[in-house]
C-alpha cells in the first residue's frame, strides 16, 4: 500500500472509529432526523409535492455534508496541529502533496459515510413518489463537488491560522445558507 | 558524518533566531545539544530536518541539504519531536504499524510487539493510546522514531515524564543504538542524561554555539576547579600531608571535600593521595561537573 493510501485509511479510521468522528456522524444523523421529521410531520411542509420534498432533502444532505467536511477538513490540519500529531506525520517521508491527498481521502470517506447515513432518511421522505432515485443521483453528482470544495477550503484555511479564525465561521454560515436556500427558500417560493 | 552544521543562521520574519550554530555528529555517536530555554535548540533541529529553511551557513544531514531534500532525510531519520501527539483512538500496535507503512516497511504483529518491548512498552491488547500515561506515550514516541530503522535519531527530551527505571531503560536503548552505528542527537535539559550518555556536547546560548566537544575537554578548557567528596576507609596519615595542588575544604566524619587545582587530572590526584597514605574508598564529583560547565558558559555568554 502506498503511503498516501495508508494515510487515507487512517483518516477514514479516524472518522469511523474515533470518538470524535462518531460524535460528528451522530450529530449529522440527529440533524437529518429533525429535518426529515419536519418534512414529513410539519402540517405545512407535508403538503409539498414529492419532488419538492426529495429535492429539499437533497439540499439539506448536501449542506450538512458540507458542514461535516468543513469540520473534518479543519480538524485534519488545525486539530492535528493543536494535538501535536501533525509534526510526527510531517517528519515521515511522505510529501506535503501526499499528505494533502491522503487527507482528502479522509474527506471522501466521511462524505460516503454521511451519504450512506442519509439514504434511509431520503427513503423515509421520498419513498412514496417517483423522485427518490433522481434525488440520490443528484446528491451524488452535485453534492460531492460542493462537499469536497468546502472541505478543501477548510483544510486550506487551517494551514493559515491567522485567516482561519476570521474565515471559518463564515464558511460554516455558507453551509447553513446553502441548506436554507435549497430547502426553505424553495419551499416558500412554491407552496403547495 | 551524519550531521555537519557550520555557521548556521536562521531568521523567522525579521527576528534572527540562530546566528552562528555549529554541530558535527558522527555515526555511532551520542551528541547532547544543551542550552537555556529559547537558546535555539529546537530551531536548530527544525533547520536540520528542513522544517525551517536556513538562510546562512551550511547544513548537511545524511549527505543532503535539508532545504532542498528534506524527504530523503526524513526517510533515514527517526525523530521524537517536542510536540509529540498521538491518535488516542488507536492501539499502540496499530499506531506503530501505521508509521511503519508510512516509512515503506511492512512489519508483522510480532515485529511490532518486539519494537514495543524494546522500549519497555507492553500494553494490554486493545488498549487505546488515549489511556496511556505520559511515560508510556514517551516510550511509544521513541518506538515510532525507531520503527523505520533510522541511521540518525533526533530526540527532543526523550526521558521527559519517565520514572528512574524508565529513564535507565531508555538510556540503554540509546546506548544500544549508538553501538549499532546510529547517530543520536539528544536535545535535553536533563544534564544528568547528557552526562551519562553523550560522547560530545554542544552548548547553545542566544543562537550561538558557545562550546562544542567532550565534557572532559570542555571542563579542561573552561579551567574549572574540580571539587570531590571523598570517603576514607580508615584514619588519614598521621602527618596529614597532602600532595601539591590538592586541598581539603571541609571534613565531616569519614567524608572530606577536596579541591583539585585547574588542569589536575582526577585519576592522577587519587593515585597521589593513595600513595601518600590516604585510604580513599569512595569518590563523588561535586563540582567541575557538566552542571558547573553549563552554568559557567551560559551565564558568561548571556551576560
Amino acid at each position: 500500500m502506498t503511503p498516501i493510501a495508508v494515510l487515507a485509511r487512517k483518516e477514514a479510521g479516524e472518522i469511523i472509529l474515533s470518538p470524535r468522528g462518531i460524535v460528528w456522524l451522530l450529530a449529522m444523523a440527529a440533524a437529518l432526523s429533525v429535518f426529515a421529521l419536519l418534512l414529513v410531520g410539519s402540517t405545512e411542509l407535508s403538503l409539498l409535492d414529492n419532488a419538492q420534498v426529495v429535492y429539499d432533502m437533497a439540499g439539506i444532505i448536501t449542506a450538512l455534508g458540507a458542514l461535516l467536511a468543513v469540520a473534518i477538513g479543519n480538524d485534519s490540519v488545525a486539530g492535528e496541529r493543536e494535538r501535536g500529531s501533525l509534526m510526527p506525520l510531517l517528519l515521515t517521508p511522505i510529501s506535503r502533496t501526499g499528505l494533502v491527498i491522503g487527507k482528502i481521502g479522509g474527506l471522501v470517506v466521511s462524505w460516503i459515510v454521511m451519504f450512506a447515513i442519509a439514504i434511509p432518511y431520503f427513503w423515509a421522505v421520498g419513498s412514496t413518489g417517483q423522485n427518490l432515485a433522481d434525488g440520490i443521483v443528484g446528491v451524488a453528482l452535485l453534492g460531492t463537488p460542493v462537499v469536497l470544495t468546502f472541505g478543501l477550503l477548510a483544510m486550506g484555511l487551517a494551514t493559515r491560522p491567522a485567516l482561519r479564525g476570521r474565515v471559518s465561521p463564515h464558511l460554516s454560515s455558507c453551509c447553513s445558507y446553502l441548506g436554507a436556500r435549497c430547502s426553505w427558500g424553495r419551499a416558500s417560493d412554491n407552496p403547495q | 558524518m551524519l550531521i555537519d552544521i557550520r555557521s548556521l543562521g536562521l531568521a523567522i520574519g525579521n527576528h534572527p533566531i540562530l546566528l552562528d550554530v555549529h554541530l558535527k555528529l558522527n555515526a555511532g555517536e551520542i551528541y547532547g545539544l544543551v542550552g537555556p530555554n529559547g537558546a535555539g535548540k529546537s530551531t536548530t533541529i527544525a533547520a536540520a530536518l528542513g522544517l525551517l529553511k536556513h538562510q546562512n551557513g551550511t547544513v548537511v544531514v545524511l549527505g543532503r541539504n535539508p532545504n532542498t531534500d528534506a524527504r530523503a532525510i526524513h526517510a533515514r531519520c527517526g525523530v521524537l519531536p517536542e510536540q509529540n501527539g498521538f491518535y488516542d483512538w488507536m492501539t499502540a500496535t496499530d499506531y506503530l504499524s501505521f508509521f511503519a507503512e508510512l516509512y515503506g516497511h511492512s512489519r508483522s504483529a510480532r515485529e511490532i510487539e518486539g519494537r514495543l518491548a524494546q522500549v519497555g512498552l507492553e500494553p494490554r491488547p486493545g488498549q487505546p493510546i488515549g489511556i496511556f500515561s505520559r511515560g508510556m506515550r514517551q516510550r511509544l514516541g521513541l518506538a515510532r522514531a525507531l520503527i523505520g530503522d533510522p541511521e540518525l535519531l533526533i530526540l527532543d527530551e526523550p526521558t521527559n515524564g519517565l520514572d528512574p527505571r524508565g529513564r535507565r531503560e531508555i538510556h540503554d536503548v540509546l546506548i544500544a543504538q549508538s553501538r549499532h552505528g546510529v547517530g543520536v542527537l539528544l536535545c535535553t535539559h536533563l544534564l544528568d542524561d547528557v552526562d551519562r550518555l553523550c560522547h560530545r556536547i554542544g552548548i547553545i546560548v542566544r543562537g550561538r554555539t558557545v562550546a562544542e566537544g567532550s565534557i572532559a575537554e570542555l571542563t579542561r578548557e573552561a579551567d574549572l576547579r574540580t571539587r570531590f567528596r571523598v570517603r576514607l576507609g580508615g584514619p588519614p596519615p598521621s602527618d596529614r600531608a597532602l600532595p601539591k595542588r590538592i586541598s581539603i575544604i571541609a571534613e565531616q566524619g569519614e567524608w572530606s571535600v577536596i579541591d583539585l587545582e585547574p588542569g589536575f587530572a582526577p585519576d592522577a590526584a587519587w593515585r597521589e593521595l593513595l600513595f601518600a597514605g590516604w585510604p580513599i574508598v569512595e569518590v563523588h564529583a561535586v563540582s567541575g561537573s557538566l552542571e558547573d560547565l553549563y552554568f559557567n558558559l551560559t551565564e558568561e555568554k548571556a551576560a
